[in-house]
């Protein structure tokens, strides 16, 4: 296999280093080695074929990020911005590209009295709630944490149980500042005619759609350099304190206002008819059903406590499956003490009438208010992804819950890790509108089923098959990729959607610099799933794209192919001994 | 074959693949994440940004062990730009579980093998090994600070340490008082350099020979008790020694206790009691070496299994050591509580996610800017939280204090430990 060892241009790195000095733009490998997720823990499909960047650079305003943007264009230079680097997505996809890296880029800036948090894009989500608190105000953590990027994870999913309550995200966005692929910058809002940012909307056509979303453009139409979030008054007169330390520190909930409840369910309609009447009653900030396997997550110290106990329970988890699932419900006295209280009445007669038994939990943070410890799904088995992760309705959140379940444990389980009929997360948003659906899988990357890889492999296929199951049910599927998605569900809307976004996206990025997409995904697609093309009239971004392109023109002609940035395992494996 | 605390690179192959860059060794554990100020976990990352924090280190020792990477030029500094303060991997016991302090030692010793290490260590080097003490200077000097106390036998022994010994005089002076007044002690006889700053700069087989040295001294001996008043002396004797010689803290001969937790037993016990009054507001900064980087060290040896499980469990059904959570946090902030007039308050970065004071692993000789950097943000934290003094227990941390005041307009007294104890006495 060729290497892949030609840098950038000395004179793009000097023109580089003219804008943000020598101290911060780097080429040295021993750093760009570092600028994938990595180590092989994370490999599943979103992140196979990273590449390390050619350079990194670290600017510290939105000035500076508008010249690098244009150096980039000048150069002909593919370019990743990276906030926090927690979404897999942030990790550049094209050899040498160039990470500008913005954690800088790290302010935070308030406006009190109308409630909104205006943020730099290296800002993570746990010193935002920190300062909230501080002002009376308060914002939720997403699913992937206080140490995703807030400005990232408002832009994709941002999603949390507390959505129930406040909405999704990305309804929250206010105003924003935007710096174009080509380098120019565009104001959303009311920041387009003053430096106010308290309103989001227009002005003309609403642009925060080109944006947002979780099939938004994961940063394919340019940089956003800050962003204004509507943030809601705390509903405790003092913060919450911090207790214990280590694996066990959380934030102690005054009971009295915020209080957990855990509910076995008798059965799955039970289950399913509580939330409905949870959110029909509008009592509650938080309503989820959360997999037997996350509890004992939780209650968990370590890997080894964890299968001491999830091995040897399996009959008892199977024999109960109907109740083992928990159904979950936060109630937060907003206003007063006797809030909670008449909330905390008409909950438990809605179990009554359901059958749901009330059962212990512990009362603090369980992750969402300050602290989300997604980084710790990875401990029990090794791997850890989402295979699908969408907004449905409950029903079809069940629904999708048995179908991928079904697939997983026909085929897949081991290596997958067996969660003894698991059928995923679901958890109640806006008000019981929708339902956040996420189905997760782990597995043990060194499974003996053959060598290192096949566990991943595994999960790969898994992760195909399960979007091929939905599509194939007529069911949305959001996870296929960070963009192949719209290539392949587009001609499913009518006016193809995949069609529509390219066009939008060869205006404001023609040379196709900003954030190239993963275009390996189309290659795991072409090996694993050959007929979907023909059967979905599929186009690959590689296809829409690429080809073409200057930048693409530069690597071919040096004769670097697709199949070099895949790792070496991946050519060397012998699927014989694959399971 | 797994063995606890290995040094060679190689066998952290499972942290450097599992580690998919969460960045809980860059940010400050995010339940007691305290305003926008004081974010960050890490001196290294603070101070350099780009990837010099350990999920970069651990990556680029993924690079080397796969020999996909030989050299840059910036590859000496990415590894020896840290502290060795172990922050980071209190925080991925939060999260990840992975054995990150371990990891990054062993990456050093890696670089060190192959003679990839700042030049500005050497000095250090050649005194500790040459003139048994990190100054490089006469031994007969190491009892300049003139105790008064000293037994030529006693069952403890008063471990002085390199700083105490030629530089904080102070300290060795009022540990002396202190131990006079708890039944005595005696001092090694030719005592030298723990070899701390060896262990700390990667040269581990230099340390291997200074650690025979002193455990060799402390046989013959005889004390069953070794105190002392450095945490980087504590941290050498009760972790460093017993896990080179693949044994737990509680299978060592004698006992190794710092002073704090001799005071704060005696006081509780009613065996020492603190007179007059301080009347002063002030910081307690945890020594690295105190807290997070001086559990016990417990021994393991075994191998990994399914789903990356330990085999035999470490010790108990869930592992219960190598967090940072069992170090030395109580007994200082108990005795300063036990000093009438004194309000004790905490760093916004405590306990096993103290910030370091920027005196460690080398830095203050290769790379005085994060030493610097690092002493100066811990400065900038004690006056946001209110505080008219600072307070540690290592002659290191105070040594380091004093010189970040340096350059400071607001300056605030720094103490030892045992100097307020021996003023309270």
């Amino acid at each position: 296999m060729p290497k892949v060892t030609e840098k950038v241009s000395k004179a793009a790195y000097n023109a580089l280093q003219n804008i943000v000095g020598p101290e911060w733009v780097t080429d040295d490998v021993a750093i760009t080695e570092s600028y994938v997720k990595g180590g092989e823990i994370h490999d599943c499909i979103y992140q196979r074929g990273q590449q390390p960047p050619g350079v990194v650079v670290m600017p510290k305003d939105t000035e500076e990020v508008q010249k690098i943007v244009k150096v980039c264009m000048r150069y002909h230079l593919p370019y990743t911005p990276i906030g926090a680097f927690w979404g897999v997505h942030c990790g550049g996809k094209v050899p040498f590209h160039v990470s500008i890296d913005l954690s800088r880029m790290r302010s935070l800036e308030w406006d009190e009295k109308h409630m909104v948090a205006m943020v730099g894009p290296g800002q993570i989500h746990s010193p935002l709630q920190a300062e909230a608190q501080e002002r009376g105000l308060y914002t939720m953590t997403p699913g992937g944490g206080s140490q995703a990027a807030v400005i990232g994870n408002m832009l994709t999913c941002n999603y949390s149980p507390l959505n129930y309550r406040l909405g999704l995200a990305t309804r929250r966005i206010l105003g924003v500042e935007w710096v174009l692929p080509n380098g120019e910058l565009i104001r959303l809002g009311s920041l387009a005619t003053s430096d106010d940012p308290y309103w989001g909307e227009g002005p003309g056509p609403d642009l925060r759609g080109l944006l947002r979303g979780y099939l938004g453009w994961w940063g394919k139409v340019g940089i956003i350099t800050k962003m204004a979030i509507k943030m809601h008054p705390l509903f405790l007169p003092e913060r919450m304190k911090p207790v214990e330390r280590g694996m066990l520190s959380t934030l102690e909930f005054p009971d009295n206002r915020i209080k957990w409840y855990n509910f076995r369910m008798p059965s799955e309609d039970a289950m399913r008819d509580a939330m409905r009447e949870i959110s029909r009653c509008e009592i509650g900030a938080a309503v989820m059903r959360v997999p037997t396997i996350w509890r004992y997550r939780g209650k968990s110290r370590s890997r080894e406590d964890f299968w001491s106990k999830w091995g040897p329970d399996e009959k008892k988890i199977r024999d109960s499956r109907a109740t083992s699932s928990v159904c979950r419900v936060l109630l937060i006295g907003y206003t007063s003490e006797e809030q909670l209280q008449y909330e905390e009445s008409v909950l438990m007669g809605i179990m009554d009438e359901v059958g749901g038994e009330l059962g212990r939990t512990k009362q603090s943070d369980q992750s969402w208010i300050k602290n989300a410890d997604s980084a710790g799904m990875w401990w029990p088995a090794g791997g850890y992804v989402s295979v699908e992760f969408v907004v449905e309705t409950l029903e079809h959140s069940f629904a999708r819950g048995k179908t991928l379940l079904a697939e997983k444990e026909s085929k897949f389980t081991p290596p997958l890790v067996d969660e003894y009929g698991e059928e995923g997360w679901i958890q109640m948003t806006d008000m019981g509108h929708t339902s956040y659906f996420e189905f997760l899988i782990q597995w043990d990357p060194e499974h003996p089923l053959g060598k290192y890889e096949s566990g991943e492999y595994k999960a790969w296929e898994h992760w195909v098959a399960s979007q091929r199951t939905a599509i194939d049910h007529g069911q949305f599927t959001a996870n296929i990729g960070s963009l192949s998605v719209m290539g392949l569900t587009g001609p499913a809307f009518g006016p193809n959607y995949g069609v529509i976004y390219d066009k939008v996206r060869q205006a404001v990025d023609p040379l196709d610099i900003s954030n190239p997409p993963l275009d390996l995904h189309d290659r795991v697609i072409d090996e694993f799933a050959p007929k979907w093309k023909e059967d979905y009239d599929f186009q690959t971004w590689t296809d829409l794209m690429h080809d073409g392109k200057e930048w693409w023109k530069v690597l071919t002609s040096r004769g670097i192919e697709w199949k070099d940035c895949l790792p070496e395992w991946y050519w060397d494996r012998d699927d014989k001994e694959i399971g | 074959m797994i063995v606890e605390g290995s040094l060679e690179l190689k066998d952290y192959m499972y942290e450097m693949r599992r580690c998919m860059r969460c960045a809980s060794c860059k940010w400050l554990d995010h339940i007691y994440m305290p305003d926008n100020r004081f974010v960050y976990r890490c001196p290294s990352y603070g101070k350099y940004y780009f990837s010099k924090v350990a999920y970069g280190r651990l990556k680029l020792g993924l690079a080397l062990t796969e020999d996909r990477l030989k050299d840059s030029p910036g590859m000496k500094d990415m590894v020896f730009q840290c502290l060795m303060c172990g922050s980071c991997d209190s925080g991925c016991k939060r999260n990840l579980d992975l054995e990150i302090n371990y990891s990054l030692e062993a990456l050093r010793g890696h670089m060190v093998e192959s003679g990839r290490y700042p030049k500005q260590h050497q000095k250090l080097i050649d005194n500790v090994v040459k003139s048994k003490n990190r100054y490089g200077l006469p031994a007969k000097e190491r009892t300049a600070w003139k105790p008064t106390k000293a037994k030529k036998k006693s069952d403890t022994v008063y471990f002085v340490g390199c700083g105490a010994s030629y530089k904080e005089n102070k300290v060795a002076q009022a540990t002396d008082k202190i131990l006079g007044k708890l039944g005595g002690y005696m001092l090694l006889p030719g005592e030298q350099c723990c070899g701390h700053p060896l262990f700390a700069m990667g040269h581990y087989d230099a340390f291997q020979k200074q650690m025979e040295m002193n455990l060799k001294a402390m046989a013959k001996a005889g004390a069953k008790r070794l105190v002392t008043a450095c945490a980087e002396c504590y941290k050498t004797w009760k972790v460093d020694y017993p896990r080179l010689m693949k044994k737990s803290t509680s299978d060592l001969p004698f006992e190794v206790v710092h002073i704090t937790e001799l005071v704060d037993q005696a006081l509780d016990k009613g065996e020492l009691q603190f007179k007059g009054k301080l009347d002063m507001k002030l910081a307690w900064h945890d020594p690295c070496n105190l807290g997070r980087m001086s559990e016990p060290y417990t021994h393991w040896e075994g191998d990994r299994g399914q789903w990356g499980c330990l085999e035999p469990s470490k010790g108990f059904e869930a592992k219960q050591f190598n967090r940072g959570t069992a170090g030395t946090y109580e007994p200082p902030r108990n005795i300063l509580a036990a000093m009438e007039g004194v309000e004790v308050l905490e760093f916004k970065r405590h306990h096993e996610f103290s910030w370091c004071c920027g005196g460690h692993g080398g830095a203050p000789e290769a790379y005085p800017d994060l030493a610097a950097y690092a002493v100066d943000e811990r400065l900038e934290e004690a006056k946001a939280v209110g505080a008219e003094a600072v307070v540690s227990a290592c002659p290191y941390c105070k040594q380091q204090f004093e010189a970040g005041q340096k350059k400071r307009d607001h300056q605030v007294p720094v103490f030892d430990i045992t100097e307020l104890i021996a003023q309270a006495l």
